[in-house]
């Protein structure tokens, strides 16, 4: 056991990793009443072509697999749901699937013991049916249709759509009504023998809890159970080419007002601490382009075509990597105009000493309350491991980011032929 | 320590929980008003308005760049409603300095801007800035319009809406878009003094700080002359219902929505209250209450579908996403849950797995800061103070003859469906 440390915000984090190639992060945290645990794979919706360590030939599997497989590990082969064995010791479970990660997780305040050997052993011992599987195609086609009638939800879609060409990011992580008819237990077995091994996952836990209790928990655990080896998985991903699939796109939904995103691919294919200094680089440039303080904001804001809420996000990743702006509008062409000519501006000139330094000061705030939360910080931990990166490097790098350094990240990121926008609009 | 410390004047009240436990600070401050249908409207615009400028920070840029300096401390201003109560929420966050590397007396700093948004606004001619308010008031347009762009937001408050028909809590939280254009800067501003003078006002402070210092920091700034509102119409919890009503709407959606309102006649008040948040969690709170067992598991026929106890007014709401032919097939299950939980048909793990569920979650929120407030707020709304130590102690009282005797008192008002335009069968 390992301890990284981070003096400035207090925290350690005890790093093992197993004999089966698990890696297990425990985080102490004084004081707090829950333990929050999350047990996961690296392997998410992208993943649809790969090699079975092994095998010759490349598998594809239809849409949605990774997604179908998270519901279907809540079943057992007692017949009791994993809901329920969870509810025994008062747990609250969950999980999620997202474009690399699935995720299963739980949050209690008492049974820590017997709940994380629950999260363990659940996510290790598949039980899948012809009859199990079929059931589930249900319950998946209503969880599609719930999010069809959400805005929110299209309107990211159709930006994720829209940037990329042939890279898998763009297939809804969900699936589709009809590609889930398509999913069965074997290729279900397939997934979950190649991606939920190990070596290709691991565990953080976060509370008020001792680090050498856990770790020995978990490996005694993972000692009881016959795993072996295997190697690094090859995963498939064709090359995607450099401009957007689509510069825009419009759909109509019953709705009170248009809603807007737009955002810019970015070919960055970087990991470990160089993808820190990446991330923060061209979020620090963003937050102090367009933030809630900057003038760009400000002058939509006064102009009336954007609320408090219009905002924007970085995502990246060794695999893929975007940044997504957007909110309601009235007048989705005007936001665009103002925008388009303050980047330009921005690559030109760059932001200034000041806006930089505000950006910062406010990014490194943001990531101390992070901290407040159990759930918050088991995220980021799993996110940034599951990158080769380590989340307690974030504020010293930000810390030691230049103004030039973001300034050439915002002339190379806001190329006008990688941007796409994505509108929905009323009815 | 987790019992609030209570400081009173001139009925402004001072909650103060002094830990240790977060790295970050934490100030609610609250006005509690009576809902009512000339006020709702003015008052839901009042804290947006506010959250603008002040005197001091005169441009929503201006307090924007004060609250970035202070390492990204949030300020949030919203309309709450609580019962029959309406309440304009102010919530500060702010990182404890002791986790950075520079930033001094970054509470009290971030004290002194909270109450300059709430205390000392942007006057002209003795009312409010005209252009500020006729772009809140444009704002707020908006906020009511979007509120049908969450399809399932939506229909649940339809169908508190109908159910309640004619009573104080049947007033939407945002009030009314056609009493907007009568809101004039004067008119706003009387509505403003009104609550300065007369509404109770609540201050928590949850953090690292010295409890003396806080409060004579914050009677020394909150210094007004008042004359406080003591006693507020009690709210109507008993109902008799004689015929469900059935209320159909009909949108252009994939997917249908399935609510219900049901009387509970059990208030917060009630020494019956914690049964009642038993009974609804063996009937639909959490995944291994019946509706998600028999809607979602043994039939497939939602992927959500859940109740939720409000517990101000005694109602508890039944909402899923169903298939639009389904929805008929659906009332019919949960309609045998309720009676199965009438007749008293609720295993030992029924019980046991909900009190645990319930525990974990009183539990969990002593985690989140602002749910220390929120919690001791809608005590002091409600009449009955509790801690959460005591529900607990609660929950691990009741018994199924208490489920079942508050289970005999719920009443099916309404069952509101959402369902797609006629003729059109797209699902």
């Amino acid at each position: 056991m390992r301890e990284i440390r981070n003096e400035q915000l207090k925290l350690s984090a005890f790093h093992d990793q197993l004999d089966n190639g698990l890696n297990v992060y425990v985080i102490p945290r004084e004081g707090f009443k829950q333990t929050y645990a999350m047990f996961s794979t690296k392997y998410g919706s992208i993943d649809r072509e790969f090699v079975v360590p092994g095998a010759d030939e490349p598998t594809i599997v239809p849409d949605g697999i990774a997604h179908f497989l998270e519901h279907k590990m809540f079943e057992q082969e007692s017949g009791e749901d994993v809901f329920k064995t969870f509810a025994r010791y008062g747990a609250m479970s969950n999980a999620f699937t997202s474009f690399d990660t699935t995720a299963y997780l739980f949050s209690s305040t008492d049974f820590l013991d017997e709940n994380l050997t629950t999260l363990l052993n659940y996510v290790q011992e598949p039980y899948f049916t012809e009859e199990n599987v079929e059931k589930e195609k249900g319950i998946i086609e209503q969880e599609i249709r719930m999010y069809d009638d959400d805005p929110a939800w299209r309107v990211y879609f159709n930006l994720i759509e829209g940037m990329y060409q042939v890279h898998p990011i763009a297939i809804d992580i969900a699936g589709t009504v009809d590609t889930i008819q398509q999913i069965d237990k074997d290729t279900l077995y397939k997934c979950y023998n190649t991606f939920y091994h190990p070596s290709n996952m691991s565990v953080v836990v976060v509370g008020d809890v001792d680090p050498v209790h856990i770790h020995a928990l978990i490996r005694d655990n993972q000692a009881a159970k016959d795993f072996k080896r295997q190697p690094e998985i090859e995963r498939i991903i064709q090359n995607e080419p450099t401009p957007v699939r689509r510069a825009r796109h419009e759909e109509k939904m019953l709705i009170s007002m248009p809603s807007m995103q737009f955002g810019f691919k970015d070919m960055s294919r970087v990991s470990g601490k160089e993808m820190i200094i990446n991330e923060y680089a061209t979020s620090i440039g963003l937050e102090a382009l367009i933030g809630r303080s900057s003038p760009l904001f400000n002058r939509m804001y006064e102009e009336g075509i954007i609320d408090k809420r219009f905002s924007w996000s970085y995502d990246v990743t060794p695999r893929f990597a975007h940044s997504i702006f957007g909110g309601n509008t009235k007048d989705p062409d005007r936001v665009l105009a103002v925008v388009e000519a303050a980047f330009a501006e921005a690559t030109e000139h760059g932001v200034s000493e000041e806006d930089f330094n505000r950006a910062r000061c406010k990014m490194v705030g943001q990531m101390v309350a992070a901290l407040d939360s159990a759930r918050a910080l088991a995220r980021y931990f799993t996110s940034y491991t599951f990158r080769d990166a380590d989340f307690f490097d974030i504020i010293g790098v930000m810390e030691s980011l230049t103004l030039e350094q973001v300034n050439q990240r915002l002339r190379e990121h806001l190329d006008p032929e990688m941007r796409t926008v994505s509108i929905v609009l009323p009815k | 320590m987790n019992q609030f410390q209570t400081r009173e004047e001139r009925g402004i009240y001072v909650h103060v929980l002094p830990t240790d436990k977060f790295r970050m600070n934490t100030i609610v401050a609250t006005f509690t008003q009576e809902l009512r249908e000339e006020t709702a409207t003015p008052l839901a615009v009042l804290p947006y308005l506010l959250n603008r400028g002040s005197e001091r920070y005169p441009t929503p840029e201006k307090l924007q760049l004060a609250l970035d300096e202070l390492y990204g401390a949030s300020l949030s201003a919203i309309i709450d409603k609580k019962g029959e109560r309406q309440v304009v929420d102010f919530s500060m966050n702010v990182p404890n300095e002791k986790f950075l590397k520079q930033g001094e007396g970054l509470f009290k700093k971030a004290l002194g801007i909270l109450s300059d948004v709430m205390l000392r606004p942007r006057l002209e001619d003795g009312a409010f800035l005209p252009e500020y308010v006729q772009a809140e008031k444009e704002q707020h347009k908006k906020r009511l319009a979007a509120v049908i762009d969450d399809k399932i937001v939506y229909a649940g408050e339809r169908c508190i809406q109908e159910m309640t028909k004619g009573e104080p809590f049947a007033i939407p939280r945002l009030g009314y878009e056609e009493r907007i254009d009568e809101i004039t800067p004067q008119s706003l501003y009387a509505v403003y003094q009104e609550l300065l003078k007369t509404a109770p006002i609540h201050i928590y402070v949850i953090g690292d700080v010295e409890i003396d210092q806080v409060v004579q920091d914050i009677f020394s700034v909150f210094n007004m002359e008042r004359d406080p509102q003591l006693h507020f119409q009690a709210v109507q919890v008993q109902h008799e219902t004689h015929e469900v009503k059935e209320v159909v709407e009909r949108l252009a959606i994939n997917q249908g929505k399935l609510n219900i309102g049901v009387w509970s006649n059990v208030a917060w008040e009630s020494d019956d209250y914690a049964a009642m948040h038993v009974c609804n969690g063996v009937l639909g709170a959490f995944p291994h209450s019946k509706l998600f067992v028999n809607v979602r598991e043994k039939h497939s026929l939602a992927y959500y579908c859940m109740s939720r106890l409000e517990g101000h007014k005694g109602i508890i709401s039944v909402y899923a996403g169903v298939e639009f032919d389904k929805i008929d097939q659906a009332v019919d299950i949960i309609r045998e849950q309720f009676e199965t939980i009438k007749k008293g048909d609720i295993s030992a793990e029924e019980m046991e797995f909900t009190i645990s569920a319930l525990i974990n979650a009183y539990k969990t929120a002593m985690d989140t800061p602002t749910s220390f407030a929120d919690f001791h707020l809608n005590g002091l709304i409600a009449g009955r103070v509790r801690t959460r130590e005591e529900m607990i102690e609660a929950f691990q009282k009741v018994t199924v003859e208490d489920v079942v005797r508050v289970a005999q008192g719920l009443q099916f008002d309404t069952i509101y469906t959402l369902r797609n335009e006629e003729g059109n069968h797209g699902a």
